[in-house]
C-alpha cells in the first residue's frame, strides 16, 4: 500500500494521514475496499519499541494474501491479523481491508463487535464491487482482532487466525478457539478429536468474513469473543495459520518464542526484530503458507 | 528392552512436602524385533572453516579435513550423511548423501578443496543443518538424526542462536567440540545441552580424527529415536525440577512438551538411544502434604515412544510418598539421591570457580575450587580430581583447603569446565 500523493510506502496503514508527506488516506472511512494493492510480498509495521507486526508471503504461495494492522488509542493497543482464503475471489483485498476496517473502527473508540461488523461490510461490498468468477467463492478472509488495555486483553475472532499470550515461565495461553470443522464436530459430539481429523474436510474452516451465504437465513457468521487478564508481563501474539501451524505444540511454542526475545532484547526496536525472527523460523520451517505475527509486549 | 528402576526414601516426616527421587532408565539389545527400533543414520558434519582455522600453518583445518573424511569412511552404507563448511556463512560442500563408496569418494574430493577464510555464525550453519534434516525426515520419517559441530573461535557476532536452538531441539541432537583454546565453554554448552549432545575441548588439533570416531562409534549405535520421558504428577502438584544426573548433567525442567491433552502429564525429549545405554533422571516433585500414615503416588515416570497421548510405556517407575512420624525412616536419603545432589553441586563448585577466576576474584575462586576438590574426594571423581589438580595445589583433600596455581594452561581450565557436567555412576 502506498501513499495517493506522493507514493510513499511509509504508512501506518490506520493513522489517516501519510507519515511521509501528511497527506490524507483516502481509504479510511467510510470503509470501502481497497483496490488492488501495491506488491507486499513481505509487509513490516513497527508502531512501538513493544508493538510490531511482519508479514511474509513465504515459499510456496505466489502472492501474499495475509494483513496485518496495528494502532494505539491512548492507552489502548490495537492488533489486527487476517488471512484471505486463498479459494475465494480478491483474497489480498478482503484481508487488507477487512484488517484495515477493523483496525479504524476501533482506533476510533468502536468496540470489537464493531469493528467485526466493520470488517464484516467491508468484504460485503468487495464482494458486491465486480463480477465472481465462476468457480469461485466471494471474497473470504479470517480475522483475529485483539484490544488491549494494560493486562487486560479483549478479542474477537473468525476462522483460524489465533492469539496467544506467553509470559516467562508457561506454555503459551491460547486465547482462541479455531472456528474449524473438527472443532465444530468435536463440539457437537458428534466425533472424537481423532475421528474428525481423520476426515477430508478435517482442514476446513467454517466461520469467516464473507464467503459463501452463511447458515440459511443469517447474512454473516457470528464472531466469538474472549478476554483475558494476563497474570504476570508477557507478550501478546497474533498469527495467521501459515504461523502456527508450524508450532502447534504450547510449551514448543513458548520455548520457540522466549528464545526469540532473548536474541531479540537489545534490539532498538524488539517488536520488530522479534517479529522478524518468528517469520524466519516459519519461512525455515517449510514457509508452505503466507505467513504473518503481530506481537505486542504487556508489561 | 527399556527398563525403569526408581531410587529413593518415600518416607518423609510431618508436613513435609518434597519428594525426591533417582529413575535409572536401562535398555538392553532387543530380543526379537519389538516396533522399538528406527531407522537408518543421518549424519551431518559442521565444520568451522573461519580464518582462524587456517592459521598456524592450517593444522587445525588439516586435521578436520581428516576427522570428517575418516567419520565418513566408518558410515555403515545405509547411512545418510552430509556436511557444512561454516563461517560467517554457511555452505553445504556435501548435500544429503547415502554412504555408498562412490558417494563417500566424491565427499572426500569436496571436503579436501575446502580453504579457510572469514567468520563464525554458528547460528546459520545450525540452520542449514536443520533445513536438512528436515528434508530427509520428510522424506523418510523416523532415522535417527545427529549431528556434529567443530569450531575453533566463539560466535562473533550478535545472532539469533536462542532461536535457532529452539528450533532445532526435537528434529536433530548435536555434538559440540571446541578445539583450542579460543572458543567459549559455556556457548558450545549451551548448545550442545538444548540438542541433548555432549560437549568437549580438543586440545590439540591432532586428536580431531580420534575425537570424531568416538562421536561416531555412539551414533552408530543408536537404534531408537524420539524417545520421550513422560512424567505424571498426581492434581495440583508441581515439579521443581527434572534433571538428567548420568552419564551427564542436564537439566530439562524447562525442555518439557506439553503432553497434550491432560495437563498432569509432561513429556521430556531425550533423544536416542543405543541398545545398552542407562541414563539416571532425579526429579524433584512437590505435593501436598498428606496425613501421617498415608501413601501417594507422587510420579509416575515412562518411557514412551513419540508424542502420543496414548503411546504405550516402554518402562515404567513409580515415584512413592509416604508421611510417618518414625524419625528413623525419614532421616534415611537416599544413597544414589546424596550422591547425584552431590555431583551437581560439584559441577556447580567448579563451574562457578572457574568463573570466579576469570573474573579476577581469587577468595572466591579459592573457595569454590577447594569445595569441589573435598567434593570429588568424597564422591570418588577420580577423573575430577586429576583435572583439578592442574589449576589449583591440594593442601588437604578432605578439608577442602587449596591454593590457586598461577600459571595454568588455559586448556586445562577449559577441560575441567566442559567435563564438569560429567558424572560418575555409584558401582
Amino acid at each position: 500500500m502506498s501513499c495517493a500523493l506522493c507514493e510513499s510506502t511509509a504508512l501506518r496503514p490506520v493513522t489517516n494521514f501519510c507519515e511521509e508527506c501528511g497527506a490524507p488516506l483516502r481509504v479510511l472511512a467510510p470503509a470501502e475496499p481497497r483496490p488492488s494493492a501495491a506488491p507486499r510480498d513481505h509487509l513490516e509495521i513497527s508502531l512501538e519499541p513493544a508493538l510490531a507486526a511482519v508479514s511474509d508471503r513465504g515459499l510456496r504461495h505466489a502472492h501474499n494474501e495475509d494483513f496485518a494492522c496495528l494502532d494505539r488509542i491512548r492507552d489502548r493497543a490495537v492488533l489486527v491479523v487476517c488471512d484471505g482464503v486463498s479459494h475465494s475471489h480478491r483474497p489480498a483485498e478482503a484481508a487488507e481491508s477487512a484488517a484495515i476496517a477493523s483496525a479504524s473502527t476501533l482506533a476510533g473508540g468502536g468496540d470489537l463487535a464493531a469493528a467485526i461488523a466493520a470488517a464484516q461490510e467491508v468484504v460485503q461490498r468487495l464482494a458486491a464491487s465486480g463480477e465472481i468468477p465462476p468457480g469461485m467463492d466471494p471474497p473470504e478472509s479470517t480475522i483475529v482482532a485483539g484490544l488491549v488495555h494494560g493486562r487486560e486483553i479483549s478479542l474477537a475472532w473468525l476462522g483460524d487466525s489465533r492469539a496467544y499470550f506467553i509470559s516467562a515461565s508457561d506454555p503459551a495461553v491460547s486465547l482462541t478457539r479455531d472456528h474449524s470443522w473438527v472443532n465444530r464436530e468435536v463440539d457437537a459430539g458428534r466425533a472424537t478429536e481423532e475421528e474428525a481429523y481423520r476426515q477430508p474436510e478435517a482442514g476446513s474452516i467454517v466461520r469467516t468474513l464473507g464467503g459463501p451465504p452463511a447458515e440459511p437465513g443469517t447474512l454473516v457468521d457470528p464472531p466469538s469473543f474472549a478476554s483475558f487478564s494476563a497474570p504476570e508481563p508477557g507478550w501478546l501474539l497474533l498469527c495467521t495459520d501459515g504461523w502456527w501451524t508450524y508450532h502447534s505444540d504450547a510449551a514448543l511454542l513458548a520455548r520457540l518464542f522466549r528464545a526469540a526475545v532473548r536474541d531479540t532484547a537489545h534490539s532498538a526496536s524488539p517488536a520488530l526484530a522479534l517479529a522478524r525472527l518468528l517469520v524466519d523460523a516459519a519461512r525455515r520451517a517449510g514457509g508452505r503458507d503466507n505467513i504473518t505475527v503481530a506481537v505486542l509486549h504487556i508489561s | 528392552m527399556f527398563t525403569a528402576k526408581v531410587f529413593q526414601n518415600a518416607h518423609l516426616p510431618r508436613g513435609a512436602d518434597e519428594v525426591h527421587a533417582i529413575v535409572s532408565v536401562s535398555t538392553t539389545s532387543e530380543t526379537k524385533g519389538t516396533a522399538t527400533s528406527s531407522g537408518p543414520l543421518v549424519f551431518g558434519l559442521m565444520i568451522d572453516c573461519s580464518g582462524s582455522m587456517g592459521e598456524e600453518g592450517g593444522e587445525r583445518l588439516r586435521h578436520a579435513k581428516t576427522g570428517v573424511t575418516e567419520a565418513i569412511a566408518a558410515l555403515r552404507d545405509d547411512c545418510i550423511f552430509f556436511v557444512i563448511a561454516g563461517c560467517e556463512r554457511a555452505e553445504l560442500i556435501v548435500p544429503p548423501t547415502l554412504a555408498l563408496a562412490a558417494h563417500r569418494e566424491t565427499a572426500r574430493e569436496m571436503v579436501r578443496g575446502l580453504c579457510a577464510g572469514g567468520g563464525t555464525h554458528l547460528s546459520r550453519w545450525l540452520e542449514l543443518a536443520l533445513e536438512q534434516f528436515r528434508r530427509v525426515r520428510e522424506a523418510t520419517p523416523n532415522v535417527i538424526c545427529e549431528a556434529l559441530l567443530l569450531t575453533d573461535g566463539k560466535n562473533d557476532r550478535l545472532d539469533a542462536l536462542e532461536t535457532t536452538l529452539a528450533e532445532c531441539e526435537g528434529v536433530f541432537q548435536c555434538h559440540a567440540r571446541g578445539v583450542g583454546v579460543d572458543w567459549q565453554v559455556d556457548e558450545l554448552r549451551r548448545l550442545a545441552q538444548r540438542l541433548l549432545g555432549t560437549v568437549d575441548i580438543i586440545p590439540e588439533p591432532q586428536l580431531i580424527a580420534e575425537d570424531f570416531r568416538g562421536i561416531l562409534g555412539q551414533a552408530l549405535g543408536r537404534t531408537v529415536t524420539d524417545v520421550r520421558l513422560r512424567l505424571w504428577c498426581p492434581q495440583g502438584a508441581a515439579v521443581l525440577f527434572c534433571r538428567q544426573v548420568s552419564p551427564e548433567l542436564l537439566d530439562l525442567t524447562g525442555q518439557s512438551i506439553s503432553g497434550a491433552p491432560n495437563p498432569q502429564l509432561r513429556d521430556f525429549d531425550t533423544g536416542s538411544w543405543s541398545g545398552s545405554d542407562t541414563r539416571d533422571y532425579h526429579f524433584a516433585i512437590r505435593v501436598k502434604p498428606g496425613q501421617l500414615g498415608q501413601k501417594m503416588l507422587a510420579g509416575r515416570v515412562s518411557l514412551v515412544l513419540g508424542g502420543a497421548a496414548d503411546a504405550k510405556p516402554l518402562a515404567e517407575a513409580q515415584v512413592l510418598a509416604i508421611w510417618t512420624d518414625d524419625e528413623e525412616r525419614t532421616a534415611v536419603i537416599d544413597r544414589t539421591v546424596a550422591h547425584y545432589t552431590g555431583q551437581g553441586e560439584l559441577a556447580q563448585a567448579i563451574q562457578e570457580g572457574l568463573a570466579a577466576r576469570q573474573s579476577g576474584d581469587a577468595d572466591a575462586a579459592t573457595r569454590k575450587l577447594g569445595r569441589a576438590v573435598q567434593l570429588a574426594a568424597e564422591l570418588g571423581n577420580e577423573g575430577t580430581t586429576k583435572l583439578l589438580r592442574r589449576v589449583v595445589d591440594i593442601v588437604d583433600e578432605r578439608e577442602g583447603t587449596v591454593k590457586l596455581r598461577r600459571d595454568i594452561d588455559q586448556a586445562d581450565a577449559m577441560a575441567l569446565d566442559t567435563r564438569s557436567t560429567r558424572t560418575r555412576r555409584l558401582a
